[in-house]
């Protein structure tokens, strides 16, 4: 039985130092992610966020949006610039961003309908927005 | 492209001296590799996979440079590159990032003016 024990903890040392250099990778792994992804987003936000502060407005406009919640909205907008300007991993996680990508494309829809840009520029404002987004999902460990 | 450019031929990063370079994608992928060497930047993608993506998005630019907003969708693409290097331009980046993303700006520019005459 004592022999048993001996192997079963030798197994588990064994196990636990052939884990432990992916786990020391997986958290290096994660810290460059974050070290590269986040000044990218960082220096991206102004360009998204004029596109969602623009969607946010349009919808308030056009009544698709009651003022109070097109001012939550913004709330919600300052909140995640805080996160990324801050590195709050915890708060950039739980932010709203498929709500902040949605009115993103509706103010990016509303240029090109008041004739502000043309679709070949919708689709360059669209590529970055979808860049941004992928960006995100990878710091919100969702890819 | 070609997997190695001739030697005497090699353009120096950031040189855009002769207009007509900036659309070949080997200048893109010169211009990142030895710009990130130089400046001591890690690109989150390979100056190669970044440069196709550039030729692309400046062919894009081209064919867009006569719609309104031209300027934004510059700025647009500067930040998709950006995000996907791993570029940070703001004022809290490393000068030698934003050093880098104005030499992309400025090829996208370049490139995406020349293809368009």
């Amino acid at each position: 039985m004592l022999k048993l024990f001996w192997y079963v903890g030798a197994l588990a040392l064994v196990a636990l130092v052939a884990l432990s250099p992916f786990q020391a990778s997986s958290c290096i792994s994660a810290r460059t992610q974050q070290a590269t992804l986040l000044p990218a987003a960082r220096a991206a936000w102004p360009g998204v966020e004029a596109d969602f502060i623009r969607g946010v407005e349009s919808s308030v406009a056009a009544a698709r949006l009651s003022a109070a919640a097109g001012e939550a909205l913004r709330d919600a907008g300052r909140e995640f610039e805080s996160a990324l300007e801050s590195s709050n991993m915890a708060a950039l996680r739980v932010a709203p961003w498929p709500t902040i990508e949605r009115y993103a494309e509706a103010g990016i829809e509303d240029r090109l309908s008041v004739g502000e840009i043309g679709p070949g520029v919708m689709a360059s404002l669209l590529e970055r927005l979808s860049n941004f987004a992928r960006t995100i999902y990878r710091l919100q460990g969702a890819e | 492209m070609s997997d190695e450019a001739p030697a005497n031929s090699a353009p120096k990063w950031g040189d855009f001296s002769d207009p007509n370079r900036t659309t070949d994608p080997f200048f893109f992928e010169s211009m990142l590799a030895d710009g990130a060497s130089v400046l001591g930047i890690e690109l989150r993608e390979t100056p190669r996979a970044l440069a196709l993506y550039m030729t692309e998005r400046a062919a894009h630019l081209a064919s867009i440079s006569h719609e309104p907003g031209f300027a934004l969708a510059v700025i647009a693409e500067r930040d998709s590159v950006a995000l996907r290097a791993g570029l940070a331009a703001n004022d809290v980046a490393r000068a030698g990032d934003r050093w880098l993303l104005g030499l992309v700006q400025g090829a996208l520019s370049v490139a995406a003016r020349v293809l368009a005459t």
